[in-house]
């Protein structure tokens, strides 16, 4: 309770943050967190069952995956997306591409909302492989964008 | 015989392929030569014909090729990539 009072001082120095927003913050840090754990505690193999399908981008799920999505929907997508970036600097845990879009993509399928988590790998400056996880909802762009030029897509979640 | 296994997915970043694996959780990047491989064996192939391929498309000689793909589908092998029958 100590800890959920000291974020809810830290989420009000969001300037300017509405109660809805507020809200989403909270909850995307409770999110981030169990994402974390889920992280450290299982191999990525289990957690990526409990993702989606894996596929190439090229399925036509991906493309797809927008379709029917209403305004509201849409909003909420991007607003959860600020939530999850918003919450990401008061995480106790460096809050890497991978736990927020596992983080966005469970509150969005709370309200219903399909997504597609993209992979995508190049090579890296300072580590042979640079990997990167991106999440898209509703048509929207959700999390981890801009995705780096040097990455190219390999397969995603739906 | 030669056979891809598995769920790796590949993209083509320049010459070289990036390869993902979800039931692994691992990443692999593979050279020009070992994309070229990895494309020639997309249906089941046997190494004889992939060192033919290679032999056309790039100056290599024939024992050299052979080891270096034998060294690349053992890599590939410890992978979960490939299953490699040898007769």
């Amino acid at each position: 309770m100590a800890r959920l009072r000291s974020l809810a001082r830290k989420v009000r120095t969001l300037g300017g943050v509405g109660h809805h927003r507020r809200a989403l913050v909270i909850e995307a840090s409770a999110s981030m967190l169990s994402a974390r754990v889920r992280l450290l505690l299982f191999p990525f193999s289990k957690i990526a069952k409990t993702l989606g399908a894996f596929v190439p981008p090229t399925d036509p799920r991906v493309a797809a995956h927008g379709e029917g999505a209403t305004p509201g929907q849409m909003k909420l997508a991007r607003d959860i997306g600020w939530a999850v970036r918003a919450s990401a600097p008061f995480m106790p845990f460096r809050s890497v591409c991978l736990q927020q879009a596992m983080a966005a993509q469970t509150m969005l399928r709370r309200r219903g909302i399909p997504t597609v988590m993209h992979f995508g790998a190049g090579r890296g400056d300072e580590k042979p492989i640079d990997a990167h996880a991106w999440l898209d909802a509703a048509g929207v762009k959700v999390t981890g964008y801009p995705v780096a030029s040097n990455l190219a897509e390999i397969g995603c979640f739906v | 015989m030669i056979e891809r296994r598995g769920d790796w997915l590949s993209a083509r970043v320049g010459d070289e392929i990036m390869m993902m694996s979800a039931e692994k959780g691992n990443y692999l990047g593979v050279n020009e030569v070992g994309a070229r491989i990895w494309e020639l064996i997309e249906t089941p192939n046997d190494i004889d014909a992939v060192c033919a391929a290679l032999q056309r498309e790039f100056v290599i000689e024939p024992d050299t090729c052979r080891t270096e793909v034998e060294a690349f589908l053992e890599q590939m092998e410890k992978h979960g990539a490939v299953a490699v029958t040898r007769p």
